[in-house]
């Protein structure tokens, strides 16, 4: 199997984080002089929008089934694909739902799966993809191939940028019908929660602030900065407890939330015992205080001495500055 | 009565594992085992479970013998029976091969109406060896459960999702993946833990399981790791100073370049 | 019966007996039963043995709850016992702790003891010595001082039962609950000293003995009765239904001794008997770890759900509250508003205990009686058991029942991770290990293996090696130690927490274990003192850590610098101008009673002036992080360490110096939250002292 097999392959049931795939799918496919492939099941039915962002061909499966995603169907439907087509690699979009089909399939497929891949390389001596992901809280980065194919991996949203819709691109758009049975589990009834959904304790990026903020009204340009890094607002204890600034599901310490992010902006927080014992599982702690002897700054990886209401500001320009590169 | 299986992981404290920048190897040495936090909540559905509608619970764990330590809480924690397979062969083992050993011994429990385990576990946050082993058992399977509810042969599972909360029906047997809001699991004292040295805990090696040395560990793994570098150590403590503008386009470049924060 | 005649002259004068048979003044003697019919003595004591009887029923009932699955009473070291029961309850040492309150219980105390002793003197005298020796003792000049003895304490009585009824209707100090049974003991008491009086003045008046003016009120009753004039016919049968109503309210009120809160007058001196002979500072040890290992059985019951779980003498002591509410209002969780309130836990207890309809609550106490917030609101300071008149012991019947919660493993996160911590990297901070000497980084400290020889241990603690506002403490600790040139040395990266959270938070086995290897490891290293500058830590080494093998002493750091700069190991500059407030820490105040040593150390300081907070020394009132409080949430409408550091603040002082890592760090967290940064330095006496040494 492996050494015929050919061509990237891409899905997500996300439109938009399909288009993501197809970004970094077309350089790799290139890289490899393979074809580009984008799977669509059910409706909507994007065949010529995935041609647009870049794939050389889509393969769309209409069954009505395919409609809501459920994890034996798509199972079903991008197995028999794979099975017939022999794709080399196979990106999938790193949604919850991407997250328990992915496996499911490569097991069926018996191939390996690189579970929230964060760098894809092309290996073009050897002819392949090199994936890298992160394991143990950061500590390590691993450079994975699967021994079969299809290489499967599951893509986080928002790691590769989407190319430009070219409408003028052609690609063939093929109709296929995937052999799909019943699904095993019956759907009764969906919510829809709110977009503010994130939990601290999910959350990747968080900014957090402090009595360094002088006034409940202040705490707007800390929700600026959040929402230009991605991030959840969270707090330390007085702000919540004292204050009433903030619920108290948002404030973090020894008696509140412990939280495990990427990054973890500490602004004007001077970083008590009970705060670091809540934060000491993030990543990256960046720290902001005006008190060059605060004790967060021993506990942090980056330092800035300065008043948060200057510095605050000067990031969240500084990140507007970074996305016009 | 219900009977469940228990997919149970160890694995090192992640937040205390540090790097030794001379071997530029994880230093492990002094670092806790734990039960993996969703694995925990796993056990404590399934101990719940039992209280309401009677049944068994059994633990088992694919891991070095340390970790009959972790089996021995579980014990403690409301388990009836614990199963350590443990064999040299089984080391290097990815998800794949994880799911085959589990798979094996699954099977050889023969009885069970339920397999419940944590929708990913902490150290490497993988979400495989669930699905996985739900296919070689050809199971269906039902993630990310905040809550479940049995009726019969049947079970209502609540999932969460990133925009929506789902609820699914299916029939047992099957398995379910936990996420830590399913419920807070409860705290074994010291006491219960030697208490439940008395509970059976067997351990079974390839062998027992019928699996040969090709199909486990290094040699039956479907990703073949290329290399491994260590990243983070302690913390960094860079200051940065100077002019304000500066100083933050200093900082937010530095962070989107090691790929801590991406590029809006 | 025979009819008097009452004339006008004053009683004094008077020299001719009476028909009764009075001798003259020379010979002053009782008239028991005067002017009742001989068939008095044996209708009254058949009465009686009916209210006894009574009375007996109400004490059985009472037992067989005590009782109840529960093993007998035991009287080892009786008469250590029998002094603290005397000098605690009958000589009213606890009570009069407060001296208003105090008082008035006090002079209704006397008052009705005196008038029992005097009760049964004459019953003893009358009924028992005249049959047996045809003789009475309550003659002479006994009678005389007798009398007038009876009646001051009457007055006394009566003087302490209209303060306190004052107290209740007027002052309404806070939860003072007035019951039925206050209302009850009020009326009866005081009904039965009056009519004694009324009866007094109607006897003397119809007698006229000469040696009547030694009854001083009763002598003025009669005085008033004779004005009124009396007509002895009228008076006597009037005294006759007085006399039984009298005896009758007598006998009710005895009777009614176990069926009210009178009962006290039983239960408190038995309570102080029976109490537990630990030192203060160790908490009971349901079971021993090293014993059940030897065995292998686990299956040990820890901890209590119902009220058969507790021991005979608990339930004794819930039996025993008087609701005089001081525990509470000493409360720092009560007063903090959290739903723990000490007397009313007791009382619930001993409700549900008393009574028959347990229906629909179970037999579990927790859930249904006691709320688990009540228990995981106490700090363990202690006030409470301070405060207690009748010597009640509220932590330890807190302590059984947080087991209970904790044998059951249903914890918020908070007390799971306090508790994984201390598992997993032996420490509550859950930090690793290995970074346990970081805050020595660069200073001159050696560890136990580095340098076996050594005379102090000083051991830093989880929060003197963690928390980086307590590192500064450890650092000062070793410049303190540095410059007095003591023989000293750490355990380093071997130093694990001694459990003593665990013990607190109800994690019994945990802390058994913690406290096991630690002695072990002292042992490694011939470990002779023990040097903390945590009272915790401080508290189980010496109290609780002895009973699991420990021979070594320990020292607090506040009494070992203050050996140091007496001794002139240590000298310091005298140039500190600071007005300083000092924070007693419970666990070194009212557990171990070590006042005396920090302040001496402040005073030492130079020109600093010692303030002291209102509430201080044994009545000191918490920080709040006590009890293992410092590390889970508990809900307060306004936090103990802001209550306390406000009472500082009062006081205008530059500094709120502390000796203990966790009031520090509550201090510290208290200063935030007021904003009072500025206006207050909060500062471990080392840290005082380290910044004031004389450098050689």
């Amino acid at each position: 199997m492996p050494e015929d097999c050919k061509g990237i392959w891409i899905f997500s049931e996300l439109h938009q984080l399909a288009t993501e795939l197809l970004g970094r799918g077309r350089s790799l496919a290139d890289g490899l002089r393979t074809e580009l492939v984008a799977v669509s099941l059910g409706s909507p039915e994007y065949g010529q929008q995935l041609i647009s962002h870049g794939a050389d061909k889509v393969l769309l499966a209409t069954n009505p089934i395919l409609n809501t995603f459920q994890v034996d169907t798509y199972t079903d439907a991008l197995a028999s694909l794979a099975v017939e087509h022999k794709p080399d690699v196979l990106l999938i979009g790193a949604t919850r739902n991407g997250l328990e089909l992915a496996p499911r399939l490569a097991e069926r497929l018996k191939t390996g799966c690189v579970t929230e891949a964060t760098r894809l390389e092309v290996d073009a001596e050897k002819g392949r993809v090199l994936m890298e992901r992160v394991a143990y809280g950061g500590n390590l980065v691993e450079t994975q191939i699967s021994r079969s194919k299809p290489q499967i991996a599951t893509i986080p949203k928002g790691l590769f940028p989407a190319l430009p819709a070219d409408a003028s691109r052609r690609g063939e758009i093929v109709k296929v019908e995937p052999k799909i049975g019943n699904p095993n589990t019956r759907p009764i009834e969906t919510k829809p929660k709110s977009s503010k959904g994130v939990r601290l304790s999910d959350a990747p990026v968080i900014v957090s602030f402090g009595r360094g903020v002088r006034k409940k009204e202040d705490v707007a340009i800390i929700e600026q900065f959040a929402e230009a890094v991605e991030g959840v607002v969270g707090c330390s204890r007085p702000i919540a407890e004292d204050l009433g600034w903030l619920p108290e599901e948002q404030y973090i310490g020894l008696s509140g939330q412990k939280v495990n992010p990427k990054l973890y902006f500490a602004c004007g927080i001077s970083g008590q015992i009970q705060h670091l014992t809540g934060i000491r599982n993030s990543r990256v702690i960046v720290a902001v205080n005006s008190d060059p002897k605060a004790p967060i700054f021993e506990f942090c990886d980056y330092g800035v001495v300065g008043d948060l209401y200057e510095v605050i500001p000067a990031l969240i320009g500084a990140m507007k500055q970074s996305s016009g590169k | 009565m219900v009977k469940m299986i228990v997919l149970v992981k160890q694995v090192y404290q992640t937040a205390d594992l540090k790097v030794d920048r001379a071997t530029k190897r994880l230093v492990t040495q002094g670092v806790p085992r734990i039960i993996s936090e969703t694995d925990k909540n796993a056990l404590e559905e399934a101990v719940r479970i039992k209280e309401k509608h009677g049944g068994k619970v059994t633990a088992i764990t694919m891991a070095p013998p340390e970790a009959k330590e972790a089996l021995r809480e579980a014990l403690a924690m409301g388990a009836d029976e614990a199963f350590l397979l443990t064999d040299p062969l089984f080391d290097g083992s990815d998800a794949h091969a994880t799911a085959s050993v589990l798979a094996a011994a699954v099977t050889k429990l023969v009885d069970y109406d339920l397999i419940l385990c944590g929708a990913y576990s902490e150290d490497l946050y993988a979400f495989q060896v669930g699905p996985r082993l739900a296919e070689i058992c050809n199971l269906p399977q039902i993630t990310y459960a905040t809550k479940i509810t049995l009726d019969g042969t049947k079970v209502v599972v609540e999932r969460d999702l990133e925009n929506e909360r789902q609820l699914v029906e299916g029939k047992l047997p099957c398995l379910i993946t936990v996420l830590r809001e399913i419920n807070e699991p409860r705290l074994p004292t010291l006491m219960s833990i030697m208490a439940a040295s008395k509970k059976p805990m067997t351990t079974w090696a390839a062998t027992d399981l019928g699996l040969t040395a090709d199909k486990v560990g290094l040699n039956g793994a479907l990703i073949e790791v290329l290399q491994s570098t260590v990243a983070a150590g302690e913390r960094k403590r860079i200051m940065l100073q100077g002019d304000v503008s500066e100083t933050a386009a200093k900082l937010i470049q530095s962070l989107i370049q090691e790929g801590t924060l991406k590029a809006s | 019966m025979t009819a008097y005649t009452i004339n006008a002259k004053p009683l004094l004068a008077q020299q001719e007996p009476a028909l009764s048979g009075i001798s003259p003044l020379s010979d002053p003697h009782r008239i028991t039963y005067d002017l009742m019919p001989a068939v008095t003595a044996l209708l009254m004591y058949t009465l009686l043995s009916g209210f006894a009887i009574v009375f007996l029923f109400g004490i059985y009932r009472r037992l067989k709850v005590y009782f109840k699955k529960s093993p007998p009473p035991r009287f080892d070291h009786i008469s250590t016992r029998i002094l603290r029961a005397f000098v605690n309850t009958f000589a009213q040492r606890k009570v009069l702790k407060k001296s208003y309150p105090g008082l008035m219980h006090l002079l209704i105390y006397s008052g009705i003891i005196v008038l029992f002793i005097g009760t049964t003197l004459v019953f003893l005298d009358f009924d028992v010595w005249e049959t047996l020796f045809h003789r009475e003792f309550l003659v002479g000049s006994y009678y005389l001082f007798f009398e007038l003895f009876l009646d001051a304490f009457g007055l006394i009585a009566i003087a302490g039962l209209l303060i306190a009824i004052y107290r209740r209707t007027f002052s309404k100090p806070p939860n003072l609950p007035t019951s039925r049974d206050d209302i009850f003991i009020f009326s009866v008491l005081l009904a039965i000293l009056l009519t004694g009086y009324v009866m007094e003045g109607i006897r003397l008046a119809v007698d006229r003995p000469a040696w009547a003016p030694w009854s001083f009120v009763g002598y003025q009753v009669a005085l008033i009765l004779e004005s009124r004039g009396l007509n002895s016919q009228g008076v006597t049968a009037f005294y006759q239904g007085l006399w039984w109503f009298h005896a009758l309210l007598a006998f009710a009120a005895v009777a009614s001794i176990p069926y009210t809160k009178l009962f006290h007058i039983l239960s408190s001196p038995l309570n102080a008997l029976f109490l537990h002979l630990r030192p203060i500072g160790q908490l009971s040890t349901p079971f021993d770890l090293r014993q059940l290992m030897a065995s292998g059985n686990f299956d040990v019951k820890v901890g209590a759900a119902t009220i058969t779980d507790f021991s005979w003498h608990q339930r004794l002591s819930f039996d025993s509250c008087t609701s005089c509410g001081r525990c509470t209002n000493a409360c720092p969780a009560y007063a903090s508003g959290t739903v723990l309130s000490p007397m009313h836990l007791i009382l619930k207890l001993r409700d549900f205990m008393l009574s028959d309809d347990k229906k629909g609550k179970g037999s579990n106490v927790i859930g249904g009686v006691v709320d688990p917030e009540e228990l995981w609101a106490c700090t363990t300071c202690r006030a409470c058991v301070h405060e207690c008149p009748v010597l009640i012991d509220q932590i330890d019947a807190i302590l059984d029942m947080r087991r209970h919660l904790i044998g059951e493993g249903k914890l918020d996160r908070t007390k799971r991770d306090l508790l994984t911590n201390l598992n997993n990297v032996a420490n509550p901070y859950g930090m690793p290990q290995v970074d346990r000497m970081k805050w020595a980084q660069g200073l001159e400290v050696k560890t136990a293996k580095e340098q076996p020889e050594f005379d102090v241990l000083y051991w830093v603690g989880c929060s003197g090696s963690y928390d980086p506002r307590n590192q500064n403490v450890s650092r000062a600790m070793v410049k303190i130690l540095n410059a007095a040139k003591v023989r000293f040395a750490v355990l380093g990266n071997e130093e694990r927490c001694n459990c003593e959270v665990a013990r607190r938070i109800g994690e019994e086995g945990r802390f058994q274990q913690g406290a096991l290897e630690l002695v072990e490891l002292f042992g490694k290293y011939h470990v002779k003192l023990v040097l903390t500058q945590c009272p915790h830590c401080f508290n189980t080494f010496k109290n609780e850590y002895p009973e699991f093998g420990a021979d070594f002493q320990v020292i607090h750091h506040s009494q070992f610098i203050d050996q140091l700069i007496r001794t002139g190991k240590l000298k310091i500059r005298q140039e500190s101008e600071k007005v300083v407030t000092f924070h007693d820490p419970c666990y070194l105040g009212r557990y171990n009673g070590i006042y005396d040593s920090p302040r001496d150390v402040i005073k030492s300081l130079g020109l600093t002036t010692l303030k002291e907070m209102p509430r201080c020394r044994e009545d000191n009132f918490c920080c709040g992080g006590g009890g293992a409080n410092f590390w889970y949430k508990v809900n307060q409408k306004k936090k103990v360490n802001l209550i306390r550091l406000e009472e500082a603040l009062r006081l205008k002082p530059n500094v709120i110096a502390t000796s203990c890592p966790f009031c520090t760090s509550m201090f510290e967290d208290a200063a935030l939250s007021l904003e009072a940064k500025d206006s207050i330095a909060v500062l471990d006496i080392a840290e005082l002292v380290a910044g004031l040494i004389e450098s050689s």
